[in-house]
């Protein structure tokens, strides 16, 4: 039971579909944060580097959030801090205090990293801090160790997010040492793309290797990405780094942006075989499997009222209309705006549904989301998502966020059997939802 | 100054302190902040935020407004949401980067104040102090604004404001309702508990008590101001074990203010180490010497008074501080994350809280004003 701070009547903003302009109809205000937390922060992607180690360099307040990440995924041991104070601006010692500290926290590590990725903050971008003089330091000390430039600088809020940098530096320490033409990687995604999908199957029967820093076991395995032929992408967040890497490295990429769409699909994998000057390989067995399930999930689904949230798909206005074609019943979309990749999908959505509401997630008013849900919940709901089920107040959800590891024509398939696995089995879903990290080992489990 | 650790956690930041310390009385609270105090606030920090719809939010301030100082953004954005979601009052705190670009918070709340007609508080928080810093500045900003002056006759009663309470070191309302049954033990009553449990009214009635507890060092500036203008007198203290919660009350029936930590163990140096919060350590380790006649240092990492601190007590501020300090004890009582640091032949008692783990250990706070808990703390401490 939600207890009220006062007792107001509030409502929360709903704008129907129809009405709503691309990109957003919701103004920018204040901002709320739901207790959802399954997305991915830049600690754990940091963590995604084999054998490394992250020093943070900021404000006790933002310390706290980084620090306590590392703690429930039971990882402080890769995890060290430093502590920015106000006398730091006044007594020049904002470098001094970066080399010392990381000097001390290296130096007494029993076993050293292979890498060390040195997070600095919005304080050191406004200081104009001497960020390449510090690597130089470390790097003459500890010449054995890659030290990786990471940043926490969320006032760029305007510019790259500090998870679109931290995509683009996990790759930074890539280097092309020769060219092997029948690898390819993955990048830009948390989540190790799904061995069963037809991505990796029909790349694999092409004799192609794939590398992914989610796979990758140690630091060396991971650095052989760095020669590989061709970076595949589907996440649009990892855009900057396969242009920086191109530029780098001249490591050539294919964005492939995860769609729920067949047509689309098809056209995203004669671009990726044409960019590999290999054929296109037959799909059809697994666009049956997906069109099977959607009659399958359809059976059991019925009318029941489907909400989707913008968290928990890359791609959410496209789930949205591939469900609303095959006659399931999208009643909402939680989104603050839709990404370009969607707008030909948004307007088509508009047209064939024009009835499904849209809500922000960040609106200040969403506070009281879950509060009218749960007093005015009549039928049963489905949830695509975390913040949809907290916003829903919903036990019948998909836990799932950046559609994880789905990708394509096997995507659709899972995706139908995790709708129809959620409206039959109920979850905890604060329980599950307030767990960081989806998939991240975590101590409140 | 160099502040570092190399696997140790860092406590709950001011920013926190405010938040935390209003969450219950209906207003607006906003951390002037481009992102991060949000998720950081109410995931780690506050053990309430899915169980009460309390009004805390970031401003959002992006690269472009630090830069130009459009404080106009965050006053018109404090409008817009105060007049949709009609709050009791606002505040508006600090966060590094307005303290880099030198915001003058009293102005944003003078300006926000006189557009909406609500109160508006300014907090002068920076994110680079700890929660105590914050929750101070607001028990005492709370207490000047609504405490004005005594409403009831007489009641007969000994009544006692809790003043310093919050989730970051009192976990959840249990632990109140332990505190409020040692003052009824006690024949007082509790009037007021700032802040858990609390709304505006109970803020406003606070005058009307005899004296006041401070749970925390947090508390202590309001108590001061209280014992100033209404002659309240105060004692800091929580009611650990039988004989220092008997002080405790006797203290607090007193009508004077006093400094219940005696420091004095004797001439030997203590085997046991406490570390913690100064007023939660400081009671753990009183009533250990007053129930067992067991001597026991503290390690404060937090702001507080030197003063309540002894010749073998510790105030702290980095890791490599603490791991010398630790060289020194056979036993250390401390938050689970402060295991790794501790040596391996010193026997570590486990004492989580809030304000340092956040939620990681939240079912493992005891609440050592309930007889049983304490017990079985201090069993772990003796045992051998």
């Amino acid at each position: 039971m939600i207890i009220s701070a006062n007792n107001q009547k509030r409502s929360v903003p709903e704008i129907k579909i129809s009405d709503f302009k691309y990109p957003t109809s919701f103004k920018e205000t204040l901002d709320y944060s739901s207790p959802a937390r399954g997305k991915w922060n830049i600690v754990q992607t940091a963590f995604l580097i084999p054998e490394s180690h992250q020093i943070y360099i900021c404000a006790q307040g933002c310390l706290r959030g980084v620090v306590l990440t590392a703690a429930e995924m039971n990882c402080m041991d890769r995890l060290s801090w430093i502590s920015v104070c106000e006398n730091d601006f006044f007594d020049g010692g904002l470098e001094d205090d970066v080399i010392s500290g990381a000097d001390d926290i290296i130096s007494n590590m029993d076993k050293k990293p292979k890498a060390v990725v040195l997070v600095y903050s919005c304080m050191h971008l406004f200081a104009g801090s001497d960020i390449e003089m510090i690597t130089d330091s470390m790097n003459k000390k500890f010449p054995d160790i890659k030290f990786i430039t990471g940043y926490m600088q969320p006032v760029r809020r305007k510019s790259l997010s500090p998870d679109e940098l931290m995509r683009c530096q996990i790759y930074s320490c890539l280097e092309k040492t020769g060219c092997d033409e029948n690898s390819v990687n993955i990048i830009g995604s948390n989540f190790k793309t799904d061995d069963d999908s037809e991505l990796k199957i029909s790349l694999k029967n092409a004799g192609i290797n794939i590398r992914d820093i989610t796979e990758a076991k140690t630091y060396g395995e991971f650095l052989e990405m760095g020669n590989s032929r061709l970076n595949i992408l589907y996440d649009k967040a990892a855009i900057p780094a396969a242009k920086q890497l191109k530029k780098r490295l001249g490591t050539d990429f294919v964005y492939i942006p995860r769609t729920y769409d067949f047509e689309k699909t098809e056209e995203n994998y004669k671009l990726l075989f044409s960019k590999l000057n290999l054929p296109l390989p037959d799909f059809s067995e697994y666009k049956e499997r997906a069109a099977k399930s959607v009659i399958n999930a359809k059976k059991i689904l019925g009318s029941v009222p489907i909400e989707i949230d913008a968290l928990s798909t890359t791609a959410p206005v496209s789930l949205a209309l591939f469900l609303c074609e095959n006659n399931f019943n999208v009643t909402k979309i939680y989104l603050d705006a839709v990404s370009s990749d969607e707008e030909k999908a948004f307007d088509k959505l508009k047209k064939i549904s024009p009835e499904i509401s849209v809500s922000p997630l960040h609106d200040p008013a969403m506070r009281f989301m879950n509060t009218i849900s749960a007093e005015s919940k009549k039928n049963k709901i489905l949830a695509f998502g975390q913040q949809a089920a907290y916003f829903a107040d919903t036990g019948y959800f998909v836990n799932t966020v950046e559609g994880e590891g789905r990708y394509g024509f096997s995507e659709i398939e899972k995706t139908m059997n995790l709708l129809t696995d959620a409206f039959l089995n109920e979850k905890d879903m604060l329980k599950t939802v307030s767990i960081k990290g989806l998939e991240c080992d975590s101590c409140l489990c | 100054m160099l502040r570092h650790a190399s696997i140790t956690s860092i406590y709950a930041a001011d920013t926190s302190g405010v938040a935390s310390a209003l969450f219950e009385l209906g207003g607006l609270t906003v951390i002037h902040d481009p992102s991060g105090c949000n998720s950081t606030y109410t995931t780690h920090d506050e053990p309430r935020w899915a169980d009460f719809d309390s009004m805390f939010y970031v401003s959002g301030l992006t690269e472009k407004d630090a830069i130009m100082g459009n404080d106009e953004k965050v006053i018109s954005d404090l409008a817009y949401t105060a007049e949709r979601l009609n709050p009791e009052f606002i505040a508006i705190c600090g966060s590094p980067m307005p303290m880099m670009v030198g915001t003058d918070f009293d102005a944003l709340a003078y300006e926000t104040e006189k557009r909406t007609g609500i109160k508006t508080f300014a907090f002068h928080t920076n994110g680079m102090n700890d929660y105590i810093s914050g929750e101070e500045e607001a028990f005492y900003e709370l207490v000047k604004y609504y405490s004005i002056e005594k409403h009831s006759e007489e009641s007969g009663d000994f009544l006692v404001n809790v003043i310093g309470a919050t989730p970051i070191d009192m976990t959840d309302y249990s632990h109140i309702k332990s505190i409020s049954d040692f003052l009824e033990k006690h024949k007082m009553k509790l009037n007021s508990c700032l802040s858990m449990g609390c709304k505006i009214p109970d803020i406003e009635k606070i005058p009307d008590a005899d004296a006041n507890l401070a749970v925390s060092y947090s508390g202590i500036k309001a108590c001061e101001y209280l014992n100033k203008k209404f002659g309240q007198n105060y004692a800091a203290g929580l009611p650990f074990g039988e004989k220092f919660s008997e002080k405790l009350a006797d203290a607090l029936k007193s009508g004077k203010n006093i400094n219940l930590f005696n420091r004095d163990f004797g001439s030997g140096f203590p085997d046991i180490v406490i570390e913690g919060e100064s007023v939660f350590s400081l009671s753990l380790s009183s009533a250990l010497y007053d129930d067992f006649n067991i001597g026991s240092s503290v390690i404060c990492p937090l702001k507080t008074d030197k003063n309540f601190l002894g010749k073998n007590d510790f105030s702290v501020s980095d890791e490599n501080e603490e791991k010398k300090i630790y060289k020194n004890f056979k036993t250390a009582v401390a938050d689970n994350l402060y295991k790794p640091i501790i040596p391996k032949n010193c026997r570590f008692v486990s004492l989580p809280s809030v304000g340092f783990s956040g939620r990681c250990f939240l079912g493992q706070i005891p609440d050592l004003s309930r007889k049983s808990d304490f017990q079985n703390l201090v069993k772990k401490i003796i045992s051998k």
